[in-house]
């Protein structure tokens, strides 16, 4: 497929920025007395949600909260900059608030207003050490203030030595400098302190790479993909690792696992731009792959009408487009239209007769129906067609024990469970 | 009086510390030699991303009187101009002693159109250089007629690809004994279309012109020379080929063995999308850009691919691959293992690091001191006006930088490398060649809205050189491909004759080598395109020494290039 290698659109400041949100957030209630904690909002409903609740109440900083910290985590930073702004006119006391504000500037590029929102936190709460680690990565992001991100993260481990992500931020600091050693040994304090701090473990398998030690480098990058199995341009960099030293099969394996990854991360543009062609249109099975795709960008993002209308298109242009067809009664299911669903789930195994998910959705569709045995024998199906399908083995103890088969069901659910403990 | 004094002696001990003294200066002639090409791309403001790229300059002997001419493509805008008011393109006739003549006119080759690259090549082998321009709108196949003249063939020949292209790098790929060519093409691109995401047309908080992210992206083309028995004509043939159908954002294509296999490889620097490395198997192309690691940076991020050099630059045999980025991203430094896998050196050669706040272009190894190993030069230019309103750490216009190689890392000695390096403009393309056969290489850059700068060298023949000269035979007159390797003190320098290099642009035909104080070469390896080695032993330096295929030396000493051609 085109464009099937792009991993994402981040630039080199938006990576940076990137690792210190999310590797931030994961700091939470991290801090000894003295420190400030930064509060992670509870956010157990969908964005919709919020958005409503903002506009019933639009000064209430909870809402505020909730709502900035899922614009920023859909990376919807505009929208985030807007209502953190809002809430720090409305609690202009809380730090939090400030800081959140900070991060969502600095994903805008908005460098000198992030900096400023971020020392507000500062002046609110002096001990709040993961202001210092964002400053620092503002300060390192553009080449030119090294010195000043090193003096930062260093105020910042005074009041949080034991942070791995300090650690880490000041490796990746010296990193940017080209100081390797030293660069090397704070990455490893910070794996010492969080083992499982996968930025830390790729840092230092890309100084040991600068450092030209390829074993070593590999051995980081394993690590880093054991933290983190997403941690999408570890497979590429330990991809080229082997095929360089001469494991060209695990190292097209490595590239393989890259491109699968990077897929799931194109975004909505990239495919519109291959359906935008007007001088030479897209081929039609090209139309239906890009489609389907843009479908797969939409469901991630839980923006179901959307993903929707992209699988429709793609079944309109292929009409025994099995996975289409599995994703569009998928959706009607997750929107609980489950007889709407069926139709679009069997004509799916229609169409590709061993498809074992949708024998599974099937089983889950007919669950939702009331209709018991046809849920037992769609999870038998899907069983038989792949065996480690702990949630369909599952689903078949839920089954048989709506249908009166208690202790079979039972045993079947021990299987799932006992399965899903090996797994 | 005691201190002036002291003062004094501290320079002069400065001065003649580290060989400081001995380094040579760059200093901007365009002015006094002539070349005075203000070049045009749409708005001042910058509206659309069309504007910004424009672009190149060849450098090639196309009187073959022995010195090296100056092309220079031109821009144009999207709301046209009345007829008879076009920016052209220019052709500077060399007529030595640094005095360049524009006769672009009178040559037929002031093109009019909004052109981006200029790559001269001898595709019908009449022993003549053509140019062939790279275009927005259709590209033009200019055939030098061999009596000052130039005509556009390009729709006769069937490359007259009419939408948005960067380059073209020529070579016999299929080693079929005459140059087919890779064409880079950019955007698929309509004034009108505005991408769904508002962020693909904001860049850090300010508002700029739209793409290339979120635009459809132009695939790249592969032209096969059917050679003379169909009147040189060229077939796209890109499927044939196995050239993928990317719709990547290409800017700038180099050919060269990547793989030390003995064919041409090809490279490409894609805006915002992977860049893409094909090995050829004699006319089979296989993209092997994400295992040769290629593709991404160090960390696997797409980068803004601009520019592109490949030259052996720690001589361990082998090519490595250069690659101008975006600001605030770091250009990249691809070290080949010999295999035509690839270590991502960006950082230990400190160039990564040099490179974060500038963007960019053209670019190219080249020996700028004579001392034996492959220096670098980066023009650099942003894309966006608006930067100069924020503080975002670079500029519009921006100073190119001149890498000095100290044993396989690189040190920007720019600031003390004469006033031409001081030079601030929007650079695009930069081409090296020895303009006043002196023996140093010069430098001329393309600026955006601007005039040229004409870089000539003051004090880089202090060292000893040699420059060799290929005449190829068959389809392939300038022995494109052909790789010369050589040798002084055991240490051995390898060039490739290349058509297309750098940013949309070409380099001097004629291969440049520092011999530092050796005043020959222990011996020099040519392995021409098909293979073929031939070797002189004890070639005595400082001079132009002209190598045909088949017949050794045939000629030495700079002057009209030997009418030895078919």
């Amino acid at each position: 497929m085109p464009g099937a290698l792009l991993p994402n659109n981040m630039d080199m400041r938006l990576a940076v920025v990137w690792i210190g949100l999310v590797a931030l957030l994961g700091e939470i209630g991290c801090g000894s007395p003295e420190r400030h904690v930064l509060k992670k909002p509870a956010t157990p409903q969908p964005l919709a949600f919020y958005q409503d609740a903002h506009e019933q109440n639009p000064t209430d900083p909870e809402i505020l909260l909730a709502l900035g910290w899922l614009y920023l985590q859909k990376d919807r930073t505009r929208h985030a900059v807007a209502v953190l702004s809002e809430l720090v006119a409305i609690a202009p006391d809380d730090a939090d608030a400030h800081y959140y504000l900070g991060v969502a500037l600095a994903k805008e590029h908005r460098k000198s207003e992030a900096i400023a929102a971020l020392q507000r936190a500062l002046e609110k709460a002096p001990g709040f050490a993961e202001v210092y680690w964002a400053l620092a990565l503002l300060y390192n992001e553009r080449g030119d203030g090294y010195e000043k991100a090193l003096a930062t993260v260093e105020e910042g481990l005074q009041l949080a030595g034991q942070s791995g992500y300090g650690h880490f931020v000041l490796g990746f600091v010296l990193c940017s400098r080209g100081d390797n050693e030293n660069a090397k040994t704070a990455l490893l304090k910070a794996i010492e302190l969080d083992p499982d701090l996968a930025h830390a473990h790729y840092y230092l398998a890309l100084v040991y790479l600068r450092l030209q030690d390829d074993q070593r480098a590999m051995a980081a990058m394993e690590q880093t993909i054991a933290a983190d199995p997403g941690y999408t341009s570890a497979y590429y960099s330990l991809g080229t690792l082997y095929a360089r030293t001469g494991h060209d099969a695990e190292g097209a394996r490595m590239i393989e696992l890259f491109q699968q990854l990077s897929s799931a991360t194109m975004d909505e543009d990239h495919y519109r731009r291959l359906l935008y062609r007007q001088a030479v249109p897209l081929a039609v099975d090209k139309q239906v792959a890009t489609h389907f795709n843009l479908g797969l960008v939409y469901l991630r993002r839980k923006e179901l009408a959307a993903a929707l209308e992209q699988f429709e298109a793609a079944l309109a242009l292929d009409s025994t487009y099995a996975e289409a067809s599995h994703n569009i009664g998928v959706i009607y299911s997750l929107q609980d239209q489950h007889a709407t669903a069926r139709p679009f789930l069997l004509r799916a195994v229609r169409h590709k007769p061993d498809y074992a998910l949708a024998f599974e959705n099937i089983g889950n569709n007919s669950l939702a129906l009331g209709e018991y045995a046809e849920a037992v024998a769609a999870f038998r199906r899907a069983l038989a067609l792949d065996g480690s399908m702990v949630s369909a083995l599952d689903g078949l103890g839920t089954a048989l024990i709506q249908q009166g088969h208690v202790a079979e069901g039972r045993t079947a659910r021990a299987e799932a469970a006992a399965l899903r403990a090996q797994q | 009086m005691w201190f002036v004094l002291v003062a004094i002696w501290v320079l002069a001990g400065c001065e003649g510390d580290g060989g400081e003294a001995a380094r040579p200066s760059f200093v901007d002639v365009a002015a006094e030699a002539g070349v005075h090409l203000r070049t045009v791309s749409g708005t001042p403001q910058k509206e659309h991303i069309v504007e910004c790229n424009t672009g190149g300059t060849a450098l090639l002997d196309y009187d073959l009187d022995g010195d090296v001419d100056i092309f220079i493509v031109n821009g144009s805008r999207i709301a046209g101009y009345t007829l008879g008011r076009e920016p052209r393109a220019e052709l500077y006739r060399n007529d030595g002693a640094w005095r360049f003549t524009g006769v672009g006119r009178e040559a037929g080759v002031a093109h009019v159109g909004w052109g981006m690259g200029a790559t001269a090549a001898d595709y019908n082998a009449d022993g003549w250089p053509d140019l062939y321009l790279a275009n927005y709108g259709p590209n033009a196949l200019y055939e030098n007629e061999g009596d000052g003249t130039f005509v556009n063939v390009a729709a006769e020949r069937g490359v007259d690809f009419s939408g948005w292209s960067s380059s073209a790098a020529f070579g016999d790929y299929d080693l079929d004994g005459d140059l087919d060519f890779y064409l880079a093409n950019y955007i698929d691109f309509d004034p009108a279309f505005r991408p769904v995401d508002p962020s693909y047309c904001t860049w850090r908080g300010i508002d700029v012109f739209c793409g290339p992210r979120g635009m459809p992206g132009e695939r790249d083309q592969f032209y096969r020379n059917d050679g003379p028995s169909t009147g040189w004509t060229f077939a796209e043939a890109s499927a044939a080929f196995g050239i993928a159908d990317y719709e990547y954002y290409g800017f700038a294509a180099l050919a060269g063995d990547w793989d030390e296999d003995g064919d041409l490889d090809i490279y490409i620097a894609n805006d915002s999308t992977p860049n893409v490395l094909y090995r050829n198997d004699r006319g089979a192309f296989a993209d092997v850009s994400l295992l040769s690691a290629t593709a991404y940076s160090e960390d696997g991020r797409e980068q803004g691919g601009m520019g592109l050099a490949g030259g052996d630059y720690d001589q361990d045999g082998d090519f490595d691959l250069f690659v101008t980025n975006f600001s605030h991203d770091n250009n990249s430094l691809y070290d080949n293992n010999g295999r035509g896998f690839f270590t991502d050196a960006s950082f230990s050669s400190a160039l990564g690091r040099a490179s974060i706040s500038s963007l960019g272009w053209g670019t190219g190894f080249f020996d700028y001191d004579n001392d034996g190993d492959d220096d670098l030069f980066v023009a650099n230019g942003h894309v966006y006006p608006a930067v100069d309103h924020r503080d975002l750490g670079t500029r519009y216009v921006q100073r190119n930088h001149l890498f000095e190689n100290r044993d396989g890392a690189f040190f920007e000695v720019g600031t003390a490398s004469g006033s031409g390096l001081a030079v601030e403009k929007s650079s695009r393309g930069s081409a090296f060649g020895d303009l006043d056969n002196d023996g140093d290489l010069d430098i001329v850059v393309v600026n955006i809205d601007d005039t040229p700068t004409v870089l000539r060298n003051d004090g880089g023949n202090r060292h000893n050189y040699l420059m060799v000269r290929l005449l190829g035979d068959g389809g392939n007159t300038d022995a494109i491909g052909a790789r010369v390797s050589v040798s002084v003190g055991g240490a051995v320098q390898m060039r490739e004759v290349r058509a297309g290099t750098s940013y949309l642009s070409q380099d001097d035909l004629r291969l440049h080598f520092g011999l530092g104080a050796a005043t020959e070469a222990d011996y020099l390896v040519v392995r021409w395109p098909d293979g073929v080695e031939e070797r002189l032993d004890g070639v005595a330096g400082n001079r132009l020494i002209t190598i045909q295929r088949g017949a050794g030396l045939v000629a030495e000493g700079f002057g009209p290039v030997p009418r030895l051609r078919p």
